[in-house]
C-alpha cells in the first residue's frame, strides 16, 4: 500500500480515473462474466431422479430432461446454476444454498404434507440417492431465506396451491414471492420476482411438454409472463396438469435489472 | 516533491478509447447470455408471396379479434418440439412490446392466436363458467374454425386468468387427450388464446388388439419391475386413446414422438415402499403391435 504523503507516482485525475476503470474492466474481462455472475447470481437446479426411477420402480428419463432444460434456461438468463440430483440433492444442501440462491428449480414430489397431522405444510422431497427422501418444508425455507429470490420453478404437484392450513407459508411465500399476479411493471415486489408451479396432480409427460415450451420461449427472449402464456397455448398437455404462476408478468427473468429483454424492444 | 507526468492529448485519447473499448467489450460479454433469440437461429425463409398472404391473413384475423399492435413479417421456423414448419406473425405495440401472436401451419391452417396484452378495457360481457362454452364457440367462429357440436370441458385456468374451454380431439370416436381445440376466454368474454392442435396420425390398425391383451402386456411390465408384490397395486380398465409416444418405458424408443398412435392406456397405482401417497402410472400400449410406446406418472 502506498503512503499517501509520499505517492510513488501520480497522474492527472482524468487519466487516473480512466486507467483505474480500464484496469477494472480488463480485470472483469479476464475473469469472464460467468465468474462474476457466479459470485453475484447463484442458482440451484435440483432434480429428484431416484424417486421417479428406483423408488417407484419404473424407469425414468424425464427428470434428467427437465433438469437439463432448467439448467439451460437459468444459464441463458445469467444465473450461475449448480445442478444437483441423486446424492447431491439433499435437504441439507437445499437449506444451505437457500440463503444465497437467486433462482431455484426443483423437480420432485411436492405436496401439502402433514407436519404433524392435521397441520399441512407445503414441501418437496429431497432425492438423496435413496428412497427415504426427507421433506424440505416451506417453513424450513422461510426460516433461512434472508430476502426474496428472483425466479422459482417448482416442477412438482400441488405447490402452486394456496395453503390448506391457514397461516402456513406457501412455497412461493417461502421464497419471498406473493401469490399474486402483477401485470403492472411497478409491482410492489420491484418487478423482478416470478414463481411457476402446478396446481393439483401434475403428470411428468405433460410437465416435460410444458416446460420444454416455457424454457424455449424464455431462451428466445420472451418475458416470463409471455413465455408462460405462449407455452400454455402451445404445449400438448392433457387437462389433468395445470401450471400457474405468481409475481410480475413482465419480468424478464434476468437477475440484473438492467439486462435486456430481447423480444420486447 | 514529485512532478506530474506530462500526459499529452494523445495519451488521454488512448485512455478514453481504451475505456470505451473495455466498456463495449464488458457490455457485450455481460449481455451475451441474453443475445440472439433462438427462434431467429431457426428462422427459415418464407417465400415472398406466401409471406405476404400469411401476414395479410394474420392482420385480418387480428382485426376480427380486435388485437392490438402492428403486424411484423411472418417468420417461418420449425416447431421446437414437433419439427413441423410454422409461420408466426408477431404484433407489437409502439414501444416494441409483443402484443399478440398468430401461428399458422405452413399449409395455412390456423394453429393458434394469443393475445398477450393486459386485460383489455374494450367492451365485453361478463362471462362465468356457464357462459364460457358459448363465448368460446363465438370466438372459435370468429377465428374461422368450427367448434364441434359436442359439449366442451370448461375449467377456470388461473395461470391464464381465463376460462379454459376444451374440445378434446376425437378421431373415429376415440379421444386424443393432448390434441384439440382449446379456447381461453377472459371473464370479459374476449379472447385470451385459441389453439387448435392436430398432430399427424399414424395409420390405425384395422382392428385394435383386445383390451385384455394390453392389460396383460402392462401386467408383464409391472411384474418385470417387481411391483406386483405390492398389496396396494390396483389397475383401472384400459381405455383407447390416440397418444404421443415417449421414452417413459424405453428411453431408446424410436417411435416418432410427434405422431399420434392408437393405443390402450392402462393405468395402475400403488404405494411405493416407505411412501404414504399413492403413485399413479399410465402406460400406453400400441393398439396395432402391442408394444409399450410410452407413459407418464404423477409427480
Amino acid at each position: 500500500m502506498s503512503d499517501p504523503a509520499h505517492p510513488a507516482r501520480s497522474s492527472p485525475p482524468m487519466a487516473r480515473l480512466a486507467t483505474t476503470v480500464v484496469a477494472l474492466m480488463v480485470g472483469l474481462l479476464a475473469t469472464g462474466p460467468a465468474a462474476v455472475l457466479a459470485a453475484t447470481y447463484p442458482a440451484s437446479d435440483y432434480s429428484n431422479v431416484t424417486a421417479f426411477d428406483t423408488c417407484d420402480g419404473t424407469p425414468d428419463t424425464i427428470s434428467r430432461s427437465l433438469e437439463a432444460l432448467a439448467q439451460n434456461g437459468l444459464s441463458y438468463l445469467g444465473y450461475s446454476s449448480g445442478e444437483y440430483a441423486t446424492t447431491g440433492f439433499t435437504r441439507a444442501r437445499v437449506l444451505s444454498r437457500a440463503s444465497s440462491d437467486q433462482a431455484i428449480y426443483v423437480h420432485s414430489h411436492g405436496d401439502q404434507y402433514y407436519d404433524p397431522y392435521p397441520r399441512q405444510v407445503q414441501g418437496f422431497r429431497e432425492d438423496g440417492g435413496d428412497c427415504s427422501q426427507a421433506i424440505v418444508y416451506a417453513t424450513d425455507l422461510a426460516a433461512v431465506r434472508p430476502a426474496a429470490v428472483h425466479l422459482v420453478v417448482m416442477s412438482t404437484c400441488h405447490l402452486a396451491e394456496a395453503a390448506k392450513t391457514a397461516g402456513e407459508p406457501t412455497m412461493a411465500a417461502a421464497y419471498g414471492i406473493d401469490r399474486v399476479k402483477y401485470t403492472d411493471p411497478h409491482a410492489p415486489d420491484d418487478g423482478s420476482r416470478f414463481f411457476l408451479g402446478y396446481e393439483g396432480l401434475a403428470y411428468t409427460a405433460d410437465m416435460l411438454h410444458f416446460e420444454q415450451r416455457f424454457w424455449g420461449y424464455v431462451t428466445a427472449g420472451h418475458l416470463l409472463g409471455d413465455a408462460f402464456t405462449l407455452a400454455r397455448a402451445s404445449a400438448a398437455m392433457s387437462t389433468a396438469t395445470v401450471p400457474d404462476w405468481f409475481g410480475t408478468y413482465d419480468y424478464s427473468g434476468a437477475p440484473g435489472s438492467s439486462l435486456p429483454c430481447t423480444r420486447c424492444v | 516533491m514529485h512532478q506530474r507526468p506530462n500526459l499529452s492529448r494523445l495519451d488521454l485519447g488512448i485512455a478514453a478509447a481504451g475505456l470505451a473499448t473495455a466498456v463495449a467489450l464488458v457490455s457485450v460479454a455481460f449481455s451475451a447470455p441474453l443475445a440472439a433469440p433462438r427462434v431467429a437461429d431457426a428462422a427459415l425463409a418464407v417465400p415472398v408471396a406466401q409471406g405476404a398472404v400469411a401476414r395479410e391473413a394474420a392482420v385480418e384475423l387480428a382485426g376480427r379479434f380486435g388485437l392490438a399492435g402492428t403486424a411484423g413479417l411472418p417468420v417461418r421456423s420449425a416447431d421446437q418440439i414437433t419439427g413441423a414448419l410454422i409461420d408466426t406473425v408477431d404484433f407489437r405495440l409502439a414501444d416494441g412490446r409483443l402484443a399478440a401472436e398468430v401461428v399458422r401451419a405452413a399449409d395455412g391452417r390456423l394453429e393458434r392466436v394469443v393475445d398477450l396484452t393486459d386485460p383489455p378495457s374494450g367492451p365485453g360481457t361478463a362471462v362465468g363458467a356457464a357462459g364460457a362454452p358459448e363465448a368460446a364457440r363465438r370466438l372459435v367462429g370468429t377465428s374461422g374454425l368450427a367448434a364441434p357440436a359436442s359439449a366442451p370441458v370448461t375449467t377456470w385456468d388461473a395461470g391464464m386468468d381465463a376460462w379454459c374451454v376444451r374440445w378434446v380431439r376425437i378421431i373415429d370416436g376415440v379421444p386424443a387427450p393432448t390434441d384439440g381445440l382449446v379456447t381461453w376466454v377472459r371473464p370479459s368474454g374476449r379472447l385470451k388464446a385459441l389453439s387448435d392442435t392436430r398432430s399427424p396420425l399414424a395409420d390405425a390398425p384395422p382392428q385394435p388388439i383386445p383390451a385384455a391383451t394390453a392389460s396383460l402386456a402392462v401386467q408383464g411390465y409391472v411384474r418385470g419391475l417387481h411391483l406386483d408384490a405390492l398389496p396396494s397395486l390396483v389397475y383401472t380398465a384400459p381405455r383407447l386413446a390416440w397418444v404421443l409416444p415417449n421414452g417413459f418405458v424405453d428411453p431408446a424408443v424410436t417411435t416418432d414422438p410427434s405422431i399420434l398412435r392408437l393405443a390402450w392406456t392402462v393405468t395402475f397405482s400403488y404405494i411405493p415402499p416407505g411412501w404414504t401417497e399413492r403413485h399413479t402410472v399410465e402406460i400406453d400400449v400400441d393398439a396395432a403391435t402391442g408394444a409399450l410406446i410410452g407413459g407418464t406418472e404423477t409427480a
